[in-house]
């Protein structure tokens, strides 16, 4: 085990917004480190790294980023705050503990996908909108595959058109909301995408073929494919927030001021953990809350007034994706609501309070800590979150012990 | 998918992958749907794709527990699926 650096800033999330932060602290002179769990810092968006990609905004980072000191603790996983300065952090590859000592802390933990149940979402082959492009930007073979599309959001083009290139065979592209909101993104995608449209059911035959049962302009239709993508948005990853003791919105955003702090002093959050607005967001925010970490106040105030414009176009151009009531009616008694535990919709429907649910049933209380179950039971049932326990997400045996001797 | 220039081996059999692959992407792409069953013995695959709903958790080099979409395949990793 590491004995504990302390670093001046120090960025959790090397995702834009995690980046532009880190080289902005870096930039002005402190010491920094980011710690990510992925294998290489770029986050979603830039999923793979930074030199995978070939636009200007990438150069850019890539360039800032080489131009300064940054230590890059990737396949590293916070799991807890040992002391008001200190985190505890794990390896995600191997049974190494650390403790990381901060000065400033700056949260980028990003988003996860919002999954709403329908029969046989828990299929093989079913994945999230955004979960299908990374694996495929991770290497999965996607040529030639027939995939359908489905869900809602500016996200669901986007990923059609690049599973597109990555030689998918896009079926469908299956966009909840109506036309009137959504119409000029449709363009994009051609005539597989289609608006008021979205899954009831999927079912398997056992050979990795899905037939899709999908409800399009009031008829009801059933398409054959390999992969099927569908997801309704976005979910901030606010559990180490939350943890830390930052205060926290019961959407789930975390609370923050012009200058990116949140409730909890020392503490900064940027990107989609502060409300879900896309990379360019991200990346405005990233650099606010690094220059105000870093008090350099001369450099920050130029990027306010630009993270505002930036903030103000997105935020419009997601609230056009507003889910329809029917969508939150598709798991029937027997599907599964909670995947870790496998806790069926039906067994939950005679609790009041996710609590008494929880302690009844075990629904939230499988590996995933209720990270993809929470939103659903908060909207389907109207239930709270509830409070995140230590540790913010699973260690083993060992690296429990060896926290308990830090 | 261009240079394949590392070997491991999903369930004994060996598979050349490039060093960008992760190893859920690796699992799909030898043919494998199922990489886990759930407590009630249901099939199940990688939803996420980032790391947080651990549908996707295999065993590597004698680790349990990993999450495959988390993890780069290395030279000579030994993976095996629908192991609890």
């Amino acid at each position: 085990m590491s004995n504990d650096t302390r670093y001046e800033v120090v960025v959790v999330g090397a995702g834009p917004g995690g980046i532009a932060a880190a080289c902005c602290a870096a930039e002005s002179g402190k010491s920094v480190a980011v710690i990510d769990e992925n294998a290489v810092a770029g986050g979603q968006f830039w999923r793979g790294g930074l030199s995978q990609y070939g636009t200007r905004q990438a150069s850019q980072w890539l360039k800032r980023s080489q131009a300064v000191s940054i230590d890059w603790l990737e396949n590293a996983r916070v799991v807890a705050l040992r002391s008001p300065d200190t985190l505890a952090v794990c390896r995600t590859d191997s049974e190494d503990v650390r403790t990381v000592r901060f000065g400033r802390l700056i949260l980028a933990t990003g988003a996860r996908e919002l999954f709403l149940p329908f029969p046989g979402w828990t299929i093989p082959g079913v994945t999230g909108v955004g979960a299908l492009q990374a694996l495929t930007k991770s290497g999965l073979d996607i040529h030639g595959k027939r995939v359908v599309i489905a869900g809602s959001g500016p996200l669901l083009p986007v990923v059609a058109l690049n599973l597109k290139q990555y030689g998918a065979d896009v079926l469908l592209v299956a966009e909840q909301a109506p036309e009137d909101r959504v119409g000029r993104f449709a363009a994009s995608v051609g005539e597989q995408y289609s608006t008021d449209t979205w899954v009831e059911r999927v079912s398997s035959n056992g050979d990795g073929e899905l037939a899709v049962d999908i409800r399009q302009s009031g008829d009801s239709i059933r398409v054959q494919c390999e992969l099927l993508a569908c997801a309704y948005g976005l979910v901030p990853n606010s559990e180490l927030a939350s943890l830390i003791g930052c205060r926290v919105r019961p959407d789930a955003t975390i609370e923050v001021d012009a200058q990116q702090s949140t409730s909890s002093a020392g503490v900064y959050a940027v990107g989609e953990v502060t409300g879900v607005g896309g990379a360019n967001a991200a990346i405005m925010e990233g650099q606010v809350a690094g220059y105000a970490a870093s008090g350099n106040t001369e450099a920050l105030e130029p990027v306010l007034a630009q993270r505002d414009r930036v903030r103000e176009i997105t935020e419009r151009t997601y609230a056009a994706y507003a889910l329809r009531e029917e969508i939150f009616r598709l798991a029937e008694d027997d599907t599964i609501i909670c995947r870790c535990e496998d806790v069926a919709l039906g067994s939950l429907l005679s609790f009041a309070a996710g609590r008494t649910a929880k302690l009844q049933t075990r629904c939230g209380m499988g590996p995933c800590q209720g990270r993809i179950c929470g939103p659903i039971t908060t909207r389907l049932f109207g239930w709270s979150s509830g409070s995140v326990r230590l540790p913010g997400s699973p260690v083993s045996l060992g690296q429990l012990a060896a926290l308990g001797d830090r | 998918m261009g240079n394949d220039d590392l070997s491991v081996t999903i369930n004994g059999t060996g598979f050349a992958v490039s060093p960008t692959t992760s190893v859920a992407a690796a699992i799909q792409n030898a043919g494998i749907t199922q990489f886990r069953r759930s407590v009630s013995g249901s099939s199940r695959g990688p939803l996420c794709g980032m790391g947080a709903c651990f549908e996707c958790r295999v065993m590597i080099d004698g680790l349990a527990h990993r999450r495959s979409c988390l993890t780069l395949c290395r030279d000579g990793m030994e993976i095996l699926t629908d192991v609890e």
